[in-house]
């Protein structure tokens, strides 16, 4: 009789398991559809920021939604989360340009620049291509995601006085190179 | 203006239904999930006692006793990933400070003067929690202040600076930083956080100045 009590709470653990993984499961899932609903957009304008791929940049959100649910770190806060996984988009990005050298692959996404891809954001899309990876990436989080130098020097793992400096170099090189159809200022 | 432009780009990269239920599905196919136990280790416990049964037969009656005396496994539930708060995530841009106060719920403050130059003024609510007001000189932020209702360092500044001062100011004590100024100061008053940071450092004195502007 004790034995198949003993059964029994074997059988009860093995449950208690299964439960506990199913919990596991769900919260991952949870956690994925949350991060991809809310950062999604953000990591994969910036993926695509460096690799000018539609295709590479969904690779990217896509391996910076497992690292993230990997390391299934705790934040102070939706600042500390985002600027996270930035961190992490941008280091994936840059080992991506590295292995795979496509940094000059892929032009403008027809589906998204539609019929417009003649004229601006063409002329525009290739003007930010022309300028450095370390001028375009801080261009990009300065202007479109709204960091201030301050915030794109700790997520980038670089010195301030150099990210205001590439800010300043992107700018006027923008300028530069867009005098003619733009009125930069 | 051009960077609008790329702006406007970049608005039109967006991840779609289909992306996004090829990625899940991708990540539920990654391994992530709880690690998948083999035959043995699922059955193995069921199989141990269906031997121990078998033994205790042969043995006989006299190892029974040996068995009765002995306590059932104790059930350990793995460690769960804890499930993150949902939190809104929306920015309004607001026309001044009062705006910004009545959709946070506290009063924002804001400085009547400024030690730097600047164009415009730009006033956020951001998150439904924080308040984050610019001067803009061109296009580039050179300043902020931002006010939460908080325990939290909201600055957002994690950098390390050559210089970290305490000073007090009238009843306040505030967190400076900087190098040979202050480019970014932290402090709470009355459950309120502020951080205030600019990209061109300032003195003590002006420091001063503004953060008692500020707290007026």
């Amino acid at each position: 009789m004790r034995l198949w009590l003993m059964f029994a709470a074997v059988a009860d653990s093995i449950t208690a398991k299964d439960k506990a993984e199913s919990d596991d499961l769900r919260n991952i899932n949870l956690r994925a559809e949350k991060a991809l609903d809310r950062y999604g957009n953000n990591i994969l304008r910036l993926a695509y920021s460096y690799l000018h791929n539609m295709s590479d940049a969904e690779d990217i959100l896509q391996e910076t939604l497992i690292r993230f649910l990997q390391k299934a770190p705790n934040f102070e806060n939706d600042f500390h989360e985002k600027a996270w996984l930035l961190k992490v988009t941008a280091n994936l990005s840059k080992n991506r340009i590295s292995y795979n050298k496509k940094r000059d692959y892929d032009e403008l996404n027809d589906e998204i620049v539609g019929d417009d891809k003649n004229d601006d954001f063409a002329f525009v899309w290739e003007a930010v291509k022309q300028l450095p990876p370390t001028q375009r990436e801080v261009i990009h989080l300065f202007y479109h995601e709204g960091y201030t130098s301050a915030e794109i020097a700790d997520m980038l793992s670089r010195n301030e006085v150099t990210v205001r400096s590439d800010l300043k170099r992107g700018r006027e090189r923008l300028k530069l190179i867009l005098k003619e159809a733009y009125d930069f200022e | 203006m051009i960077l609008s432009k790329y702006d406007e780009y970049m608005e039109k990269i967006c991840v779609t239904e289909e992306m996004r239920e090829r990625i899940l599905d991708n990540i539920g196919k990654s391994g992530l999930n709880p690690r998948k136990r083999s035959f043995f280790s699922r059955y193995g416990a069921y199989l141990a006692v269906a031997a121990a049964c078998v033994a205790l037969t042969i043995v006989g009656s006299t190892a029974i006793p040996l068995i009765i005396g002995s306590q059932p496994p104790v059930v350990q539930t793995e460690t769960t990933i804890p499930s993150d708060v949902q939190a809104v995530w929306d920015i309004t841009e607001c026309g001044s400070a009062e705006e910004v106060s009545t959709i946070l719920g506290f009063t924002v403050k804001e400085p009547s003067t400024v030690p730097f130059e600047y164009d415009s003024v730009s006033y956020t609510a951001k998150f439904g929690e924080i308040s984050e007001i610019q001067w803009i000189r061109g296009e580039v932020e050179v300043a902020s202040l931002r006010e939460a209702n908080t325990d939290d360092d909201i600055s957002g500044d994690y950098n390390s600076y050559a210089v970290t001062d305490e000073i007090q100011i009238e009843n306040i004590i505030v967190t400076a930083k900087g190098s040979s100024g202050y480019c970014l100061a932290v402090w709470r008053v009355g459950g309120i956080s502020y951080a205030f940071s600019t990209d061109e450092e300032i003195s003590e004195q002006q420091l001063k100045e503004l953060i008692a502007d500020i707290m007026k």
